[in-house]
């Protein structure tokens, strides 16, 4: 039964990404006038750009466009990006540490602070904790992550000179061997507790910045879910027992309530990628986002599709992981 | 409307950022006491000042002009952009929703493709191909936000075709865009309207999240992105240039998702239930 469900996911995951494909294909090469002037850059000749159409086969008809395009990506080709003179992919995998660190870190400090103000909100429904917690949560998801990072900046580095202006280390400072390829973790790994502390001061603007939307995320999704539990025939057993109010939100709603929550933790996948464009670009942090965000101001054409293409399958891989996980922890789903 | 101010005391907040952003928009360009796009060489980098209220750039424009005449821009983009994801995601919805079977599983999947892109990804990746000004930031918005609504009126759809009386449209002979123009439409609008107050403060963020990156509106316009961007380089030396564009960013976004969360609580029957 188990086994069904998950292969019927698999399936379905596997159909979309080709549609992920087939819709990056389009925007590469139907929806501009000349894709091959795109891809060869904006200050390429014009005899350059005639033989990239030639020998990309952009010249030949859609149909066996999509073909070679398709051939091309199941290699794991992107194409080069002209700025970096290096394959697309080669690039995302020198980036991808970093961006992966700062997500990662900022997921856990969202949960940390977001999940406690959700849960007290909603067991003090009301109150003037549940008023300010509720538009905190709003302000936060109003906040534009630039302009926090910039007021961040101002006031960290600038002000009270307690924050790095940016990057992942300072100069100077080596980075860790490349184990995992995040600095706070091969550091620790290696002993290197300088490089750690050093590591760790950096990302802390980065991670704030980018934890603003989904702190708020996390405190409505948690606050809506533990007053639908709260209203639940064994709460009201519990709190007839006799047990003191703290101890049915703690130890009965809270858990019950975590399942919707942790099941949204997917989906904030696509809120951080879209977040680390700004952040990592204002806070100059070498990730995805960085090298995205540079790629669109040089008109970097394959740089940018491929980043598109491979945040949507990481964000459509994550999604789906979380769907089957909540699947195997809940039966009633696999029929849907 | 008393009863919606007395709902939430943040519905009242809400009402005043609102009405203080469409105000601007509309008078927003003759009120202001300086061009937003003439350049002033000799005034650049002036703090806050009796005569430039929140400073000048390194133009030398005056800050306030630019932030007062923005909020037409931002205002204008939401409007077109949900005006074109409604009517796009409201027909394909609908038609996935009434007429169903194989129709309805290729419509879906075709806005699952689009769902299975982070926003922000797909808008810049349209507006890339598509070339960057203003009006594809607009197009790669709504292409971004119709198929949420493609699914929301779907849903509306196959729910309202239960109902009895659109079942009574159908025994009556009524054909099938009948029933939808003359019937459903209007059961759905509400809820659509309520959805695109929730969306406006978005549309407003991701336009401005894209002229920030150099994709949307382009120089010498007084867009607040645009403006965010320029300040970079003098956040150390003249704060004042990132301050308030920012500021009237922040406000514009909380105004409208305030107003779109305090709609949603005092249409929802549900909610307001509870609440007694």
């Amino acid at each position: 039964m188990i086994a069904q469900f998950i292969l019927r996911r698999l399936l379905g995951l596997l159909a979309v990404l080709v549609a992920i494909s087939a819709m990056t294909f389009v925007l590469a090469r139907v929806v501009p006038k000349d894709p091959a002037r795109l891809i060869a850059g904006p200050r390429a000749s014009q005899q350059a750009v005639e033989a990239l159409r030639e020998r990309l086969g952009l010249n030949g008809t859609l149909v066996e466009q999509y073909v070679r395009y398709m051939g091309g990506l199941l290699q794991g080709d992107l194409g080069m990006s002209f700025s970096t003179k290096r394959p697309v992919l080669e690039d995302i995998r020198i980036f991808f540490p970093a961006t992966a660190e700062l997500t990662l870190a900022a997921l856990l400090f969202s949960l940390l602070v977001g999940l406690p103000i959700g849960v007290i909100s909603a067991a003090w429904k009301d109150s003037a904790f549940d008023y300010v917690g509720r538009f905190l949560s709003t302000l936060g998801v109003s906040l534009p992550p630039f302009w926090v990072a910039l007021v961040g900046q101002l006031v960290g580095y600038y002000f009270l000179s307690v924050l790095p202006v940016g990057g992942r280390l300072s100069q100077g400072v080596a980075p860790p061997p490349n184990i995992t390829g995040f600095y706070t973790l091969d550091s620790l790994l290696t002993g290197q507790w300088g490089t750690f502390l050093n590591a760790l001061w950096h990302l802390v603007l980065p991670a704030f910045v980018l934890s603003f939307g989904v702190i708020a995320v996390f405190v409505r999704i948690m606050r809506a879910s533990m007053l639908d539990v709260m209203r639940q025939d064994y709460i009201r057993v519990a709190r007839a027992k006799g047990l003191t109010y703290s101890v049915v939100v703690l130890r009965h709603a809270v858990r019950n309530a975590m399942i919707p929550t942790l099941t949204v933790i997917g989906l904030q996948v696509g809120l951080l990628m879209s977040g680390s464009f700004l952040t990592e670009s204002i806070l100059q942090w070498p990730g995805v986002g960085l090298y995205a965000a540079n790629a669109l101001l040089a008109a970097d054409y394959n740089a940018t599709m491929g980043v598109t293409l491979v945040g949507a399958t990481i964000y459509t891989i994550a999604n789906a992981l979380v769907d089957i996980a909540y699947g195997i922890v809940d039966p009633r789903l696999r029929a849907t | 409307m008393r009863r919606f101010l007395r709902q939430s005391r943040l519905n009242g907040l809400a009402l005043v950022l609102v009405a203080v952003v469409l105000f601007a928009a509309v008078f927003g360009e003759w009120l202001a006491p300086h061009s937003p796009r003439k350049q002033n060489l000799a005034d650049r980098l002036q703090p806050p000042s009796a005569t430039y209220w929140f400073g000048t750039d390194d133009f030398g424009r005056d800050i306030f002009s630019r932030v007062l005449s923005g909020a037409r821009i931002s205002v204008q983009v939401a409007l077109v952009v949900l005006t074109i994801a409604v009517s796009i995601g409201t027909v394909i919805g609908a038609v996935a929703g009434l007429l169903g079977g194989w129709v309805d599983a290729v419509l879906m999947r075709l806005t699952d493709v689009f769902l299975a892109f982070p926003a922000l990804i797909l808008a810049s990746a349209i507006s890339v191909a598509l070339g960057n000004n203003l009006t594809n930031t607009m197009l790669a918005l709504s292409m971004v936000y119709w198929p949420w609504y493609a699914r929301l009126a779907r849903g509306q759809v196959m729910a309202l075709a239960q109902r009895e009386f659109i079942q009574a449209a159908r025994a009556l002979g009524m054909s099938n865009s009948r029933i939808l123009w003359r019937h459903m439409l209007r059961n759905i609008l509400p809820i659509l309207l309520v959805q695109m107050s929730l969306d406006v403060g978005y549309v407003v963020l991701y336009t401005s999240a894209l002229s920030f990156l150099g994709l949307g509106a382009q120089r010498p316009e007084p867009e607040w992105g645009l403006m965010l961007n320029d300040s970079r380089k003098f956040v150390q030396t003249a704060p004042w240039t990132m301050l308030y564009p920012g500021l009237a960013l922040t406000l514009t976004v909380l105004g409208f998702n305030l107003l779109g969360d305090g709609l949603r609580d005092y249409l929802d029957p549900q909610l307001r239930h509870q609440r007694v």
